[in-house]
């Protein structure tokens, strides 16, 4: 719990947080997703979590003919693999989740006992050092598999991200996230909302730039640059390098908030990890 | 003849870029250069506001003392505290959030 | 310590400025006829790790341009005053702040003569 949340949340409750000098994140969701829909009028709501595909024809079709062979399959089952494989106490990951594997879609969340936006990947990490096993590492390697088994067994579910009012400390945590999201940032200056809310659809060089509207529901995501799958935490660290500006450690608590932000912006858009990207 | 021996330490110099050129820069000034940097850095950091190369030229210039090539190291030590002052100044130019009118409807 | 060093940096860049303008701007008006193709501004222009101006600009005669920005073409019609089209470069953000332009001369992205050299080219689009 950081130093800052805690005075931004004691001065919202002090202040009591005047209507109409903060849009509430219901407020910010339905403007943002107007945002997209008045930009790109033809493309209907439910195309939006096949990213910069529900806007790029001709890149849909290349897109169209990898998802007949997904390259993120191998990785699904290895991890389910590991999903059931016991830790060395003969705890499983179930013991942890026991509505899993389908639990993509109950994160990000605000955990009150902690005080903080509690990502799947931590939750992950929290269950495998309950159970005396090292943490997995947050942008590459075997998280990747986990967690494409778990998107993949959550396809189909909602994004339903909550800021819950009973606590200041999750609102504070949410404006946090979405100042991250609207502040400029390193040596190029730009937000991330330059690239995918200001210009999405627009070209850079030979890439069309996304729009930000659906950006949560396909993670992990194959990237073909990648060669392989990788974390959300992993894309937002290359997009703060791509500005130059020093990307923030994978679920830290700035990338945590900015998640909880930009995953509340899609409320309403199904999952449909993993996904396969340029 | 002094003159051409002068001439030639000088491109002989100049060819292996090396620290003769930097004879006027004393290893303090350097070094309090690359401590400012340090600084600039850690002040552009605590606003969330550091730049992706600063710390990388910091560790570059102080190689670059280090193997007393001084001038290079300069630069280095110049360029990062100038990026520290820069992102810390960006971050304090945004500390009250705006939404852009960009999203408005 | 940063004020004194933003002096210290306004008064070199300023240096640097008058030296590379007056070197170099006469330079830039005699190459005018020749739409700037031997321009030295042009490599540093159309170079990823420095102007990159095709990321977002077509450019006639550039590989693969984006689209974020204007087409440059007409620069002398929309920058009568090279001053202007300077100062847009150096920080778009002076004259539209929710400009998505990276401040080319205030963050450094390119050196003050590096600056000079794509504003003398551009000016010839």
């Amino acid at each position: 719990m950081s130093k800052k949340i805690l005075i931004a949340a004691a001065l919202a409750v002090a202040v009591g947080l005047p209507a109409g000098a903060m849009a509430t994140p219901e407020e910010d969701r339905i403007q943002f997703r107007n945002h997209f829909q008045d930009r790109f009028s033809e493309v209907p709501l439910e195309e939006y979590p096949n990213g910069v595909y529900a806007i790029d024809p001709v890149g849909r079709e290349n897109w169209e003919a990898i998802e007949e062979f997904p390259p993120y399959e191998p990785f699904i089952d290895t991890g389910r693999d590991m999903w059931e494989k016991p830790f060395a106490n003969g705890k499983t990951y179930a013991d942890c989740f026991p509505d899993g594997p389908g639990i993509a879609h109950k994160y990000p969340h605000w955990d009150k006992d902690k005080g903080m936006v509690m990502t799947l990947p931590l939750a992950l990490n929290n269950c495998r050092e309950a159970n005396s096993e090292e943490p997995l590492k947050y942008k590459k390697g075997p998280i990747n598999d986990l967690l494409s088994y778990i998107a993949f067994e959550s396809r189909g579910e909602v994004t339903n991200v909550v800021v819950p009012e009973d606590d200041p400390r999750a609102l504070a945590a949410y404006e946090d996230g979405k100042k991250f999201y609207y502040t400029r940032r390193g040596q190029l200056n730009f937000s991330c909302a330059h690239c995918h809310v200001q210009n999405g659809g627009l070209v850079l060089r030979t890439e069309t730039l996304s729009p930000s509207l659906g950006h949560t529901t396909h993670f992990p995501v194959y990237r073909s640059k990648w060669g392989t799958v990788g974390t959300l935490h992993r894309r937002f660290t290359g997009c703060n390098k791509q500005v130059r500006a020093k990307p923030f450690e994978a679920h830290g608590e700035e990338y945590r908030n900015l998640e909880y932000f930009l995953t509340y912006m899609s409320n309403g858009l199904e999952l449909n990890g993993p996904g396969a990207r340029k | 003849m002094r003159n051409k021996t002068v001439i030639y330490a000088l491109l002989l110099g100049l060819a292996l870029g090396a620290p003769l050129a930097s004879a006027s820069l004393d290893a303090t000034a350097v070094q309090a250069a690359i401590s400012a940097a340090e600084d600039a850095r850690k002040q552009a950091a605590s606003v969330n506001g550091e730049w992706r190369d600063t710390a990388k030229k910091i560790k570059e210039a102080k190689k670059m003392l280090a193997e007393g090539y001084l001038a290079k190291a300069m630069d280095l030590a110049t360029v990062a505290e100038r990026e520290g002052e820069l992102g810390y100044r960006q971050m304090m130019a945004q500390q009250e959030f705006e939404m852009p009118a960009f999203i408005k409807h | 310590m940063i004020e004194t060093f933003s002096r210290k940096v306004a008064t070199l860049s300023g240096a640097a400025l008058l030296a590379a303008g007056a070197v170099l701007t006469p330079l830039g008006a005699s190459a005018d006829n020749h739409g700037g193709s031997e321009m030295p501004g042009k490599a540093i222009a159309f170079d990823r790790g420095k102007g990159n101006c095709l990321a977002c600009h077509h450019i006639e005669g550039g590989q693969s341009p984006g689209n974020i920005g204007p087409p440059l073409v007409a620069m002398k019609a929309r920058y009568p005053e090279r001053a202007k089209l300077h100062a847009q470069i150096y920080d778009a953000t002076t004259i539209n702040p929710e400009s998505a332009m990276p401040p080319f001369g205030k963050h450094y992205v390119l050196s003050p003569e590096e600056l000079d050299l794509v504003v003398d080219y551009v000016w010839t689009l």
